[in-house]
């Protein structure tokens, strides 16, 4: 009897339905991956050597080795736009500045916003504003291909993985305006608040359009993200949510929706369980990371939300992974493996991104876990 | 009297940035003292800003919005503060430590710190040890706040106390700390004096440091 292939196994999770096995990821992208360290020192312990590094600014790895992909029998393989020289302009103080005029500093293993454009504008300021440009025919060079490609000749899930400079509707408005500023523009200046999303919107609605032609049908997933919070909550009152800023990103999902009938794997950093049955509605059908903690429950979750919503992610990085022994780890996989995986709807990845002081043998211990353990049923 | 009291708490705890002014202005036209302006005025309202958020009722932007309500009124009393000066309940320095840019706590907890009456001196993120202890030294604060968001920056800590120590300086200072990773146990371990979840309770702590 002929297996089950990668894609067959992801769409049949994605449906609620439970598959042969767990699908397994490696994380979502940007945010939810591993960082090129401890990647080196797995591909080492898997006796692959040292890769070829192929990094985000902050040092996660945005390209896998195949080995790696297929030695940890990862699920998914990714399409990406192409960057551009301007989504990374050195500035002479050691900063660089973006295509939305943000300015971005390292510092530690993050990369943070220093200066914020637009954080004195007025809403006339946003109407004269250089917004950066969606159309740019060099993101596309090759995409098309690419996607069609992997599409026809593999039997992987295939990711339209996050452009570059895309987090998200909120989470850029901040970005552009500051922190501060606009959490107060919320309350105190909501129409200036409202106008900058709707011109960040503008921009990830015709990007994804035009990203979504290309690609939309040959791929299983589509990865978008916008932070709604942080671990101790979510930044805003839901009632906030609902007047100001779901709007915006109930358009960019439709916007979605109408180019491909793939999935929303949608990633938001926070404990937001009061706010999943509203990103249920606007259409997101995936929700990455689920990070285990008392607010975001995994067995909580998935009894209010399981059926309706998919889970990706789920196992904790900071105890077991950083500092456990290999109990530690298969007692973690195995765990979450029985809080999430029955019925479908669970994608085992990493609930934070993999951070360098997690030993390689620990990496390998998880992925092993999560397939030795994640057939079904699950016992 | 005690109506404006109420005006004023009522329009920090409310966000009402635009009266707080007129409100402070009128307040003191009927001969209401500065200091129960700022003591049973402005200090109990962030009080109940800081219980309002740790329970869920209010978020970050109601909480900025009071916060800038409350520093608007200040601003009123500022002027007459100079002329007949309340002492400040201490001074406190507080940092975000190196290789971590994350603010938005901190900068909430040195609101709610000046809001109670303390000295707060910000020296803002990615702080070198090096910077943090010379800044101990020439300003010999009694309350330095320390904070960490991330799991790899909070071993820097650590290095901060142990610097305090190597200097001759950890008698002559309380330690607080907090930030998302952080929690009692790792406080005890470091060596700090006590450790806040949220920016509540860092009032609540060096209200006791202090005592």
């Amino acid at each position: 009897m002929k297996g089950m292939s990668s894609r067959e196994r992801v769409v049949i999770a994605l449906s609620h339905q439970e598959p042969d096995k767990v699908p397994i990821d490696i994380g979502e992208g940007r945010q939810t991956s591993i960082y090129v360290q401890p990647y080196v020192k797995t591909m080492q312990a898997l006796g692959f050597g040292a890769p070829e590094i192929v990094a985000s600014p902050r040092g996660v790895v945005d390209r896998f080795d195949e080995r790696f992909l297929q030695k940890l029998e990862i699920d998914f393989r990714r399409v990406a736009l192409r960057g551009v020289p301007e989504d990374q302009v050195a500035e002479p103080d050691g900063t660089f500045s973006d295509e939305w005029g943000i300015r971005w500093k390292k510092v530690g293993y993050f990369v943070s916003p220093v200066h914020h454009p637009l954080k004195d504008a007025t809403v006339d300021d946003l109407k004269r504003y250089r917004w950066p440009d969606p159309n740019d025919e060099r993101r596309f060079k090759g995409v098309r291909e690419e996607a069609e490609f992997k599409w026809k000749n593999t039997g992987y899930a295939i990711v339209a993985q996050q452009p570059n400079h895309t987090y998200g509707v909120l989470t850029e408005a901040i970005y552009l305006r500051g922190m501060e500023n606009f959490f107060m523009d919320l309350i105190i200046n909501k129409e200036f608040a409202s106008a900058l999303m709707a011109y960040v919107t503008d921009y990830h609605v015709r990007l994804y359009e035009n990203y979504l032609d290309a690609v939309g049908e040959f791929v299983n997933v589509v990865h978008t993200s916008d932070d709604l919070g942080a671990q101790a909550g979510p930044y805003m009152s839901l009632d906030m949510y609902r007047e100001i800023i779901k709007p915006h990103e109930r358009r960019f999902m439709s916007a979605i929706k109408n180019k491909t009938e793939a999935k929303i794997l949608h990633h938001s950093d926070g404990a937001i369980t009061s706010f999943i049955d509203d990103l249920i509605e606007i259409g997101v059908d995936i929700l990455n990371p689920v990070q285990p903690s008392p607010e975001m429950d995994p067995p909580s979750l998935k009894k209010a939300f399981g059926g309706r919503i998919s889970f990706h992610g789920g196992i904790d990085q900071h105890r077991a992974l950083t500092s456990g022994t290999s109990d530690d780890v298969r007692e973690e996989v195995e765990l979450r493996l029985r809080q999430l995986a029955p019925g479908g709807g669970y994608i085992l990845a990493s609930a934070q991104t993999v951070m360098p002081e997690v030993p390689g043998e620990n990496i390998i211990c998880m992925f092993e876990t999560a397939r030795k353990k994640g057939c079904y049923p699950i016992d | 009297m005690s109506e404006y009291l109420d005006r004023i708490r009522q329009a920090v705890v409310e966000g009402k940035h635009g009266e707080i002014e007129t409100l402070m202005t009128q307040a003191l036209a009927e001969r209401i003292e500065v200091g129960s302006l700022i003591n049973e005025g402005l200090i109990p309202a962030m009080d109940t800003v800081g219980q309002n958020f740790a329970a869920g009722r209010i978020f970050v932007p109601e909480m900025l919005v009071s916060a800038m309500t409350m520093k608007k009124g200040l601003a009123v009393l500022k002027p007459l503060l100079e002329a007949t000066p309340t002492k400040s309940r201490g001074k406190v320095l507080i940092a975000t430590v190196k290789g971590d840019v994350h603010d938005i706590g901190k900068n909430l907890v040195a609101m709610m710190l000046e809001g109670a009456g303390f000295e707060v001196i910000d020296l803002g993120v990615d702080v070198p040890v090096a910077r943090i202890v010379d800044e101990v030294k020439t300003r010999a604060p009694a309350i330095l706040g320390l904070s960490a968001l991330l799991t790899t920056t909070m071993p820097e800590i650590r290095v901060v106390l142990n610097a305090l120590k190597e200097n001759g300086l950890r008698d002559r200072v309380r330690v607080m700390i907090g930030g998302a990773p952080v929690d009692a146990k790792f406080a005890e371990s470091v060596g700090a004096d006590g450790f806040g979840k949220d920016a509540g309770e860092a009032v609540t702590l060096a209200r006791t440091l202090m005592a």
